[in-house]
């Protein structure tokens, strides 16, 4: 159903910023640190400045929304930009109206997101952890989440008040449900056998030299820095490994297992206080002779878990009264407390079973410890190194031997590798687009290439090839091949030209088949949904031109596979909302509202824009 | 300026000008201290009223969300007479006047949103949209067309892509085919993006396609 409306979703602003977050150590403009203090700004929206860091990070915000999809980078990043701008735009706009958000809403989407869970709760110890590994503070966080949710209280006050009317589904369903009747037939392909002239040979293989060549190939050299090879160069000594264990020992420690069951008596319009510890005494005493889970049966006034002998299940701070937990904690197993007063009454607690806290001693988890307390090490240097990585390799741009010897890294040599199609790090498309770019091929050292959070890599040319002619020789098979296609190419299209204007004077369709010895095929009733029809001829057919007084609108289309299909539309019946699509028609609905107000939220972004105060100033020549 | 021959003179001239306008420096002074005060209690109050207005319209937008028909007049009705002077208020308009669409009265919806449309707000020329497409539903094509011959283009700059598309849809339920499908293609051709638009254009192709096959 109207499968032409995808769910084109418009920015989620909060969402955009979590997808950041929430990638580890991302190395933001390492690139670029050295203008950085002297730079003009490349965009300005009213009083707002954007630097080239503010732009490489949009695009790697921007390239990551996209979730994988790639296209052209120079594309992407003048996206980037314009996003950058609009979402600033806005900004501005909705704090110019005085939108706001209250802070109980701003926690509670903070709190309710995944990242910051653990088993389906909020933990703050996580949050902290994920903040400030990006480096970011609680309350810079909060400020851009703040930020993010006016922005999206705007734009769904724009989408969830646009509508659908019963016209445009109307409108819509008419075509969307249209039937249309065709005749047509298909011209196949007879590829020749006919060998043609060494001349023509020769002249298409001049012409068509680009598809006869060994691609250009290089090959370079470079150095890698990882935090797992930082990690292996990390000293450790028992003491540091010790101190590390100390300060992490929460991940090394199973918590305690407390599971506690009471009994209560109720203070309430029966009972008063007093009434309610005297039986709370009472029931105490019994105990003595009596299993507690009896009793809880025959006495507890919370009767939802008396009939499970007063279990509460596993015991967690914060849930009951300060006294009620301060009397669970003390507990030993299988101890009774005293009566214990809480809003509802009096309880006697009893803890039935207990597992207390087990910490893995050092000893045992050493190996464990060793490692990760390289990797926090290697992480802060993997950061330092990088700097000192772009700075090196920058300064002396004609060699990597200073940096390789000042970090201690090994140059290393690829395989020669094409545009397309590389092995090791090769394999990586934006090693390959880095190494064929005029700047390396130039002799320059690349920028840092970060290929992972954790994997930054700086190459330079070893050695390059230009593509190369294969020799006519070794192609001629190929070429006599390709010439062969080309011309029964042709005939097909000279046939249906000549069917088509046979048709447009007023032959028809059962003529044409006895002449050319085709069959005719028939499809009445064709919808655009039709399964198992060829779906280029079914666009085409709906794309054309409806027949005007009875006359036939007749076309051709070339397929794939090089056959001709001429066709005559002979009919066109507007759609209905069939039973089918009115159990479907509020989904409908929603979709042709939806796309209605994108493009309504769109226009209205776009004349903030043209309102805004906007400057960009692109250097001359693109970043890296 | 008097020059004064000793320190004492100096602390009489003082003494003497005080005596003369203590009492009006100090009201002067006092009545300052009250303007600061009240101009930071006015924004803490401005403040707060936006932040309570936020609360009630992110309830109004849930019940849109979940269509709670019933609730969203109540807590529109109580947007507009407590918090009439914030943007919220105007939101909340366009929230009312969708309701009222899916509940079948467009009359109702016409006149929250001609309301809107004669305001000069920047939701203006949504509303003035929003509302031809009403007319173009109820048959009311002439008027559509004649509201939108009003616009101010310059104005509407942002939005003419939009106009366009919805020239041509009054176009088709006029059979004006052709200068349907010229405003259809107005609109495509500064890269608007609708996926809707282009359904409709491509079910107008003109006769004179015919001869551009590949």
């Amino acid at each position: 159903m109207l499968t032409k409306i995808r769910e084109k979703s418009q920015g989620a602003f909060a969402g955009v910023i979590l997808t950041v977050i929430c990638v580890p150590f991302v190395l933001w403009g390492i690139n670029n640190y050295i203008n950085d203090g002297q730079e003009a700004p490349v965009a300005s929206v009213g009083k707002k400045d954007f630097y080239q860091r503010d732009v490489n990070k949009a695009y790697e915000k921007y390239e990551k929304s996209l979730g994988g999809l790639t296209a052209n980078e120079s594309v992407i990043k003048s996206q980037a930009l314009s996003k950058l701008i609009k979402d600033e735009v806005l900004l501005q706009y909705v704090h110019q109206k005085g939108l706001t958000i209250t802070d109980d809403a701003i926690r509670d989407f903070v709190q309710a997101l995944p990242y910051f869970q653990t088993d389906g709760k909020f933990d703050e110890v996580k949050y902290k952890q994920l903040l400030s590994s990006q480096r970011m503070a609680s309350s810079e966080f909060v400020a851009q989440i703040k930020n993010a949710l006016i922005m999206e209280q705007f734009q769904q006050s724009i989408l969830n008040s646009s509508f659908a009317t019963p016209y445009d589904i109307e409108h819509i369903f008419k075509i969307q449900n249209q039937q249309r009747d065709v005749e047509y037939l298909t011209i196949p392909v007879s590829t020749s056998t006919e060998i043609p002239s060494d001349d023509a040979i020769n002249a298409y293989y001049q012409v068509h030299q680009t598809q006869y060549q060994l691609p250009e190939k290089m090959s370079v050299e470079y150095i890698e820095l990882t935090i797992d090879d930082l990690a292996k160069t990390i000293d450790v000594t028992d003491e540091k490994v010790k101190a590390f264990y100390d300060e992490q020992s929460a991940q090394y420690t199973t918590p305690e297992r407390r599971k506690i069951s009471h009994i209560l008596l109720e203070i309430n319009d029966k009972q008063d206080e007093k009434q309610a510890l005297e039986k709370a005494n009472q029931a105490k005493s019994t105990l003595a002779g009596k299993d507690f889970a009896v009793v809880a049966v025959e006495l507890s006034d919370d009767k939802l878990t008396g009939k499970n002998g007063g279990d509460l299940g596993l015991f967690s701070a914060g849930v009951m009264e300060k006294d009620f937990d301060a009397a669970a904690i003390a507990l030993k197993q299988n101890e009774v407390s005293v009566p214990v007063k809480s809003q509802f009454g009096y309880h006697l607690i009893k803890v039935t079973e207990l597992i207390p806290a087990e910490t893995k001693s050092f000893t045992s988890v050493k190996a464990e410890v060793t490692k990760a307390y390289q990797k926090s090490q290697a992480e802060n240097l993997f950061y330092q190194q990088g700097e000192a990585l772009t700075e090196i390799s920058y300064q002396n741009s004609d060699n990597l031997k200073a940096a390789a010897t000042q970090l201690h890294l090994t140059i290393k040599k690829t395989a020669p590798f094409t545009k397309a199609q590389g092995e090791g790090i090769a394999d990586e498309e934006k090693i390959r687009s880095v190494a064929f770019s005029d700047e390396v091929l130039n002799g320059t050292n690349s920028a840092p290439i970060e290929i992972s959070s954790d994997h930054l890599v700086v190459l330079r040319l070893n050695e390059h090839k230009a593509a190369e002619n294969k020799p006519l020789a070794t192609v001629k098979m190929d070429v006599i091949k390709s010439i062969q296609i080309e011309q029964a190419k042709q005939k097909v299209i000279e046939t249906s030209k000549a069917m088509k204007t046979q048709l447009l004077a007023g032959d028809d369709f059962s003529k044409i088949s006895v002449d050319y010895k085709l069959p005719i095929q028939k499809e009445a009733g064709l919808t655009r949904m039709k399964k198992g029809f060829n779906v280029m001829l079914n666009e085409a057919i709906f794309k054309a031109a409806k027949p005007v007084a009875d006359k036939p609108t007749i076309f051709t289309i070339s397929l794939p596979s090089h056959e001709q299909v001429v066709v005559s539309l002979n009919n066109v019946r507007d759609g209905t909302i069939t039973e089918e699509d009115k159990k479907r028609i509020e989904m409908a609905k929603k979709n042709i509202a939806k796309a209605i107000g994108d493009s309504e939220f769109n226009s209205l972004i776009n004349t903030l824009e043209s309102d805004a105060d906007i400057e960009i100033n692109l250097p001359a020549t693109p970043a890296q | 300026m008097e020059l004064y021959e000793t320190e004492e003179q100096q602390v009489e001239a003082l003494q003497k000008w005080w005596k003369e306008n203590s009492t009006a420096s100090l009201i002067g002074l006092g009545i300052g201290i009250a303007v600061i005060l009240g101009w930071n209690q006015w924004q803490d109050h401005k403040k707060e009223q936006l932040s309570k207005a936020s609360a009630v319209y992110d309830q109004l937008l849930k019940n849109v969300n979940e269509n709670k028909v019933s609730d969203i007049d109540t807590v529109a009705t109580k947007l507009k007479s407590e918090f009439g002077s914030t943007e919220y208020a105007t939101y909340s308009l366009l929230l009312q006047a969708k309701t009222k669409v899916e509940a079948g009265d467009l009359a109702g919806a016409k006149e929250l949103l001609q309301g809107l449309a004669n305001q000069s707000t920047d939701l203006s020329q949504l509303a003035k949209l929003r509302l031809v497409r009403l007319f173009l539903a109820t048959g009311e094509y002439e008027k559509g067309l004649q509201l939108i011959g009003q616009v101010d283009q310059k104005s509407a700059a942002g939005f003419s892509d939009n106009y366009d598309e919805l020239v041509g849809d009054l176009y088709v339920a006029l059979d004006r085919i052709d200068e349907a499908r010229t405003s259809y293609e107005k609109a495509l051709r500064n890269g608007y993006q609708s996926p809707l638009l282009q359904f409709k254009l491509d079910d107008l192709t003109g006769p004179e396609k015919l001869e551009n096959t590949k």
